[in-house]
């Protein structure tokens, strides 16, 4: 005898578990970078680093220090942020991104030329 | 005339047998599972979700959840879509003991009890109740059974793919797109879901025909040899042929494109394999599917789609003896009505769901489009059409019958009067859901027009276009031009400077639509029949009636997504593709909003179900396995191997107890190739290694090695290794096999933010092999192989040399991981082997080891030496880890001072110590540490020391058992065991041994 058991379940968690983890893990996103080196490649090619921030000043205060080091400003919109061409060149380069469309606005080297004004240039500490 | 058969390719009728549920079935060779399971007169193939009730073959196009079975193992598979081959097994499923005997029907007769959201009201209460009604239920429902023992068969692999346009789709629309996009000179993968080709033309003859007949004119290929010699368009055969044998066309067959994410990236299921298919133009021509119409015992075996009635007919060959009735609102039924017949089913009656379907005082003329097909009267007496009844302005309001269709009821659309007539077969030809959900998950913006009774694109996505039917072009001429168009401008998208691209796709012109839909204004009466009856199925795969989902609007649940969610409609095997347009026309009707201002429920992936191994299976092909130049001589040494990362390293040759005891008493050496290597040179490295490390590099001489950690800014240890200066501006740094890609990554990410820093680096991780010649005797066996001055004034402990080794150029260390004279050697990796051999020979009168990383992690736990990530974590700073006398705090800056100064001042809170077991046990890893009762820390390292001749072990402990001494509590197996914390290493305190 044998009376089937999950394969609904499995279904409907399937729809649920892949669509919240499978597709919307950061290694799983479609979107393509031009590397400076390297051109086009898919995202996954690259480690994601956080937005670009300064490092405090060595006179800084706690309160600075532990915004910088734990917390993340979260913008819903435009920012400047590292990434690493982790599976082939190995350069970490800048990328301005649009974090609501995943929309790439502009690809560069630490030390090229900021393009647009807008972008208020990569820190990433005090020297 | 009689169109000939779209498929030419049929192979002569050869019989296999297969078997279901236990008797034999034959089928001819090509024929479908399905297919072969009616001509055997088998209806009932399987059983519904909730109440049991029969269910026989409905789309035979992979799109309802009807014909679900078990196939040689694997549940789940969709036998309308399988080719029959020999000595199959197919089971169904969901029912017991048969399904032509299911026990289970009961259920259908409980219905009272089990309302919409029954379980969400009933079972809980009294609250106990409920697991046992989850376990009943799991029992009971469900679709198909796992097979446990080998799982499904095979390899599940996954294949990544790129291209200029992806078509999805091969219908006429996809067929024309790919291959007007072709003929641009782009490259184009098609992908389509059929065994073949074709689409609908493959089974509609009439339609395939038609196809031909498009405005040659218009035609992208007016003036290139797709055109046929009598000027018209080439037959489907001809294009199928033309697409597949194109050279810059790739067809991708019987594969599923389950989603389309961002970036034009489509994820692909076919069979075991998934394809991620990146395309730069994306179009869709998925077409449409037949929708069913909702009447009272509408999945009785017997009630079919027109479409599969043709796909049956024309694919499979089969019959349908007896009467059959058709329903319909529109030319579909009018053929397959003729189709049927041609094939020797009296056709008892055509009932139209039209008040008025177009037509003159000789009759009704049959269209497609603007064709006209014939001229049908009640009474005709051609003979194609002889003795058929048309119905208009009426509908089926009921199918007779308990296992099969006996009768049908049919009314006007009022409901009365209603009368009887006797079929075996009620066949439905009401319109067509499109395929649009790949527009949706793309972001294309789409409104439900009333005047095509279909949501139509309106605004498309970048990159993105819609051909054929899902634009509301369901007459074959207009999608032959719709798909070059599309087809065409997916070309010109990609080739801008192209004016005569253009130009042709100006001579397309505007697609208009041939010829009107011929539906009158949309009422509910085209989705559901007029009646009070309970069982009037909306989603067949969770038997949701009707009546479900207006008591769902009535509890509250009127809008579309919530309904949804509630009443489970459109959440079932074929994911809304049978239900959701008269789900949304009942929710329509019940709210008394038009279907537009209803709405459609979100369109996510996976557009299909998918086999989770499909998502899930690992890409071992695509997986990176490292092993060191002297991997074959460990194999053939007869090491037991293991991962470490990518790594394939060796864990023991011979036993832990007899390497152990060849590094103490004489000689012995392991491969440490894996660890990762960095040169840095220039004027800037000691500024920045003073900057990256907390211990102090300036004063580091020329010729001197040194121990490091590193940390982050938040003073947390990631990594240690150790540096080398080798030269005034030349480092060489090595760091844990582990950690090699991230520190590689650390060390560029703060260069990267310093470029004027005069600070080359290279990661050279690969290009040197390693190995650590360590004992009492090593130096003895180093000085066989070498010229340069091994003497400890010479080359003392901490000593970096460069010099020759059985004729190799090397780097060699003097450090002692293992605690004794000791000696790590790197070299060029080509020649790792040689120098691995040459220090075995030279060693063999010494009785030399090999030892693995098993004795290794025993010799450093006697030294105390601890392993970053294994006895530290996300929380260990280096003054914790009993490494205090490596921060340097008086530096000016280095990364994760500022955290180290303040952990500093704020003292231990936790401390890594060494201890001393009582007993001689084992314990686990991250056993616990208990201080009065309480947790107070966990075992980080423990094993057999044969030097203590005792269990040892590191832990983390809070920092007042911190104390050379003290007794503290270990957990092991549930008893506490006491243990002695010890400040000093457990072997060579004094490190003599090292030093000698
Ligand atoms: S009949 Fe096979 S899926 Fe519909
Ligand atoms: S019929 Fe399949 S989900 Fe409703
Ligand atoms: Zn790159």
């Amino acid at each position: 005898m044998t009376l089937p058991d999950i394969l609904h379940f499995a279904l409907v968690t399937l729809h649920f578990a892949l669509l919240s983890q499978t597709f919307q893990k950061t290694n799983q996103m479609s979107f393509q970078i031009d590397c400076p080196n390297c051109g086009c490649r898919p995202v996954w090619e690259y480690h994601y680093s956080g937005p670009s921030r300064k490092r405090p000043e060595g006179a800084a205060t706690e309160r600075q220090w532990a915004e910088y080091l734990y917390n993340r400003p979260n913008i819903a919109g435009e920012q400047t942020e590292w990434w690493y061409h982790r599976s082939a060149c190995k350069l970490w380069f800048l990328v301005r991104r649009d974090t609501r469309t995943n929309l790439v606005l502009e690809t560069r080297r630490f030390d090229e030329a900021v393009v647009p004004e807008k972008s208020e240039g990569a820190v990433q500490s005090a020297e | 005339m009689i169109p000939q058969q779209v498929d030419s390719k049929i192979p002569p009728p050869a019989t296999i047998e297969f078997e279901f549920d236990g008797h034999r079935v034959r089928a001819e060779s090509g024929q479908s599972v399905a297919g072969a399971l009616h001509a055997a007169g088998e209806h009932i193939v399987s059983r519904s979700f909730k109440y049991h009730r029969p269910r026989g073959l409905l789309c035979m196009s992979g799109r309802c959840p009807n014909c679900i079975c078990t196939v040689d193992g694997t549940p789940n598979v969709r036998i309308c879509t399988q080719a029959a081959k020999p000595g199959m097994i197919v089971k169904s499923q969901n029912a017991w003991p048969s399904v032509k005997f299911d026990l289970l029907r009961i259920f259908d007769k409980l219905h009272h009890f089990m309302p919409v959201g029954f379980y969400y009201k009933r079972m809980y209460k009294p609250r106990w109740m409920w697991p046992v009604w989850e376990k009943f239920i799991r029992r009971i429902a469900g679709l198909g059974t796992i097979n446990r023992e080998h799982g499904a068969e095979g390899v599940y692999d996954k294949q990544n793919l790129f291209t200029d346009v992806a078509v999805i789709g091969g219908g006429v629309a996809g067929l024309n797109a790919a291959l007007a996009a072709a003929e641009a000179g782009v490259s184009v993968t098609l992908i389509d879901e059929q065994r073949e080709l074709g689409g609908h033309l493959r089974h509609d003859p009439e339609l395939a025909e038609l196809s031909r007949m498009a405005a040659p004119g218009r035609s992208a290929f007016a003036d290139s040899p797709s055109r046929t010699a009598e000027g018209g368009h080439p037959t489907v055969g001809d294009l199928i042929r033309r697409v597949s044998e194109h050279p810059a066309i790739t067809v991708i067959s019987s594969a599923g494109v389950f989603g389309c994410y961002e970036g034009n990236y489509l994820g692909i299921q076919q069979g075991q394999r998934m394809i991620r298919l990146r395309a730069a133009q994306v179009i869709v021509a998925t077409g449409c599917w037949e929708r069913p119409l909702v009447f009272e015992n509408n999945d009785l075996p017997g009630v079919m789609l027109a479409s599969g009635v043709q796909r049956l007919l024309h694919l499979d060959h089969c019959q349908f003896p007896g009467e059959a009735v058709v329903v319909t609102d529109n030319a579909q039924g009018y053929r397959v009505a003729k189709q049927l017949k041609a094939a020797g089913t009296r056709i008892t009656a055509i009932v139209d769901v039209r008040d008025n379907p177009p037509e003159t005082a000789e009759g009704i003329p049959i269209h497609q489009g603007s064709q006209l097909l014939g001229v049908f009267h009640p009474a005709d007496s051609r003979p194609e059409f002889e003795g058929i009844r048309v119905y208009r302005g009426h509908t089926v309001v009921s199918a007779r019958g308990t296992r099969h269709v006996g009768g049908v009821v049919i009314a006007p659309l009022s409901g009365h009067p209603r009368q009887t007539l006797s079929c075996r077969w009620i066949v439905q030809a009401v319109g067509f859901t499109p395929a649009n959900s790949l527009l949706y998950q793309n972001g294309c913006k789409l409104r439900y027009d009333e005047s095509v009774d279909q949501a139509i694109v309106i605004q498309h996505a970048p990159a993105m276009y819609s051909a054929g039917a899902v634009n509301a072009l369901h007459d074959p001429r207009d999608a032959v031009l719709d798909g070059q168009r599309a087809g065409l401008a997916a070309a010109a998208a990609l080739r801008p400077q192209d004016v005569e691209l253009a130009q042709r796709i100006g001579q397309i012109g505007l697609i208009g639509r041939t010829s009107p839909i011929e539906r009158e204004a949309v009422a509910s009466a085209h989705y559901v029949s007029p009646s009070g009856a309970k069982k009037k199925f909306v989603c067949l795969c969770e038997d949701v009636t009707e009546k479900d989902i207006c008591d769902a609007i009535d509890e509250g649940y009127s809008n579309i997504e919530t309904l949804k969610r509630y009443s489970t409609v459109s959440m079932g095997p074929c994911q809304g593709k049978m239900c959701q347009s008269a789900s949304i026309a009942i929710c329509a009707r019940h709210n008394g909003q038009s279907i537009a201002e209803t709405g459609v429920t979100t369109a996510r992936p996976p557009e299909q179900p998918l086999p989770l191994g499909v998502l899930a299976g690992r890409a071992l092909h695509f997986s990176l396995v490292r092993r060191t130049p002297m991997h074959a001589w460990h194999e053939k040494a007869g090491a037991k191997m293991g991962d470490a990362g990518n790594w394939k390293r060796p864990q023991v040759y011979s036993s832990v107890a007899q390497e152990y005891e060849a590094v103490r008493q004489r000689v012995g050496v392991i491969d440490v190739s894996t660890l990762g290597k960095i040169d840095l040179r220039g004027a800037d490295v000691v500024k920045f290694l003073e900057f990256i490390y907390p211990n102090r590099f300036a004063n580091l001489k020329v010729g001197r090695v040194r121990y490091g950690v590193i940390c982050d800014d938040a003073g947390i240890l990631l990594d240690d290794g150790t540096i080398a200066r080798l030269g005034d501006e030349r480092f060489f740094l090595t760091t844990t096999t582990g950690n090699a890609d991230a520190i590689d990554s650390w060390f560029r990410w703060w260069l990267a933010g310093r470029p004027e820093w005069d600070v080359r680096m290279t990661n050279v991780s690969g290009s040197y092999a390693a190995m650590n010649l360590a004992g009492p005797r090593s130096r003895e066996v180093l000085k066989k192989l070498t010229d340069a001055d091994l003497s400890s004034d010479a080359m003392p402990y901490l000593a970096a040399s460069e010099c020759t080794i059985a004729g190799v150029s090397a780097i060699v260390l003097r450090i002692g991981f293992v605690g004794e004279l000791g000696y790590e050697i790197h070299v060029p990796s080509q020649f790792g082997l040689h120098v691995w051999e040459a220090i075995m020979e030279a060693g063999r009168e010494f009785s030399i080891a090999p030892f693995g990383l098993e004795a290794q992690r025993v010799l450093r736990l006697e030294k105390k030496h601890l392993l970053p990530g294994i006895d530290t974590d996300a929380l260990s700073n280096p003054l914790e880890a009993d490494l205090p006398w490596i921060v340097k705090l008086d530096k000016e800056d280095f990364i994760g001072k500022e955290s180290l100064a303040r952990a500093q001042q704020r003292g231990d809170r936790n401390k890594l110590i060494g201890f001393r077991l009582s007993e001689s046990v084992i314990p686990d890893l991250a056993s616990l540490v208990l201080c009065d009762g309480k947790l107070g820390g966990r075992i980080t390292s423990c094993g057999y020391s044969p030097a203590v001749g005792g269990t040892i072990g590191l832990a983390w402990v809070p920092a007042n058992l911190a104390r050379n001494g003290q007794t503290i509590q270990v957990q092991v197996n549930g008893r506490l065991i006491p243990a002695v914390v010890q400040d000093e290493p457990f072997y060579d305190p004094s490190g003599s041994k090292l030093k000698s």
